[in-house]
């Protein structure tokens, strides 16, 4: 048995104890989903869909790609669908942002050595957060599932449904977007 | 585009992934710390747990009435039994409490009930309808002969 079979085995017996795939996998989602949508209502909403989707759809999971990918894939088709509907643009109307951009570097985990260390460590992370708002939404998609979740380029592209190259460029242009404003302002 | 630009294009990803490693770390550990908070403040989510609790609320409401069934049939036999001993033991006091069950008939006996019984639901059977199941012409008929023989025997005059 080589070590595809095995891992591909080992992911599908993941799937048979599903309580412990929610507990692994739902902070995780959820974080992509409250990075994305910035509305913590919604994101648990949506964090709810998607492992109900996954639970239903358990039986056509195969193992072809990771756990994770195919989580994160549910969760970017529900964020996609999400925007498109009638209820995305009523909310995008009626809505302030839930999450203000002030209070994103208040999260940080206080381990700078320093006051002054933790104050730029809260702009810096402001300022990101205040940057990606403006991203288009693919690229705010492939910045993200990047930077927050650590995937790489072939996993974003099968989370997403694109192909390398695209990942590559609307990275490539998030990025530089991200360096200009941030590096202005830090 | 064509190779050469792809890995240039990889190369200034990796350049300013580099430059902007710092900003990007602290936006990722904030993203995660808020994410962590929030999902302390929401209510658990168990989708399989769930399934399992209805599995096993649907198991305990589909045994429990045959389990309490059966436990009341336990008690009921152990208290029966326990007042026959008392009854045949003790009399007196005990007896007057419980109804006395009905003797063992004999055979020839319980051929007669049930020849008694039979004839009385044959005797029930056999009477005349009560008046309100009556037919509604003849009961009306009666009815109306019944109101006029009063209405002529006080003329007309209330008492």
């Amino acid at each position: 048995m080589d070590c595809s079979t095995v891992a591909w085995k080992a992911q599908v017996t993941e799937m048979d104890d599903f309580d412990e795939v929610v507990r692994l996998y739902r902070p995780r989602i959820f974080r992509y989903l409250v990075a994305t949508l910035r509305d913590r209502d919604l994101a648990e909403s949506l964090t709810q869909d998607c492992f109900l989707k996954a639970w239903n759809a358990r039986h056509q999971f195969r193992g072809d790609s990771s756990l994770m990918t195919w989580l994160t894939r549910i969760a970017v088709n529900l964020v996609r669908d999400h925007a498109r509907s009638q209820r995305m643009r009523f909310w995008q109307k009626a809505r302030a942002e839930d999450i203000d951009p002030a209070d994103i570097g208040d999260w940080l985990p206080d381990e700078r050595s320093g006051p002054e260390q933790s104050l730029l460590a809260r702009e810096q992370a402001g300022a990101v957060w205040d940057v990606v708002k403006a991203l288009s939404p693919q690229q705010k998609t492939v910045f993200l599932l990047r930077f927050v979740e650590e995937m790489d380029l072939p996993q974003i592209a099968d989370a997403t449904g694109m192909n390398e190259n695209t990942v590559k460029s609307h990275l490539y242009r998030a990025l530089r977007t991200v360096r200009e404003k941030v590096g202005t302002r830090v | 585009m064509n190779r050469e630009e792809q890995d240039r294009m990889t190369r200034a990803i990796e350049e300013m992934e580099r430059e902007l490693a710092e900003p990007l770390r602290h936006f990722r550990g904030a993203v995660t710390a808020m994410a962590q908070r929030e999902l302390r403040r929401m209510p658990g989510m168990a989708m399989r747990s769930e399934k399992r609790t209805g599995w096993r609320s649907a198991w305990l409401y589909a045994w429990a009435p045959a389990a309490a069934l059966l436990v009341l049939m336990a008690v009921g036999l152990v208290m029966s039994s326990h007042d026959g001993s008392r009854t045949a033991g003790s009399g007196g006091a005990s007896v007057a409490k419980v109804e006395p069950a009905p003797a063992p008939a004999p055979q020839a006996q319980a051929h007669t009930s049930a020849a008694a019984l039979m004839t009385e639901i044959d005797d029930d059977l056999n009477q005349n309808a009560p008046t309100p199941l009556m037919p509604l012409e003849v009961s009306t008929t009666s009815q109306s002969q019944t109101n006029t023989t009063q209405a002529e025997g006080s003329n007309g005059v209330e008492p």
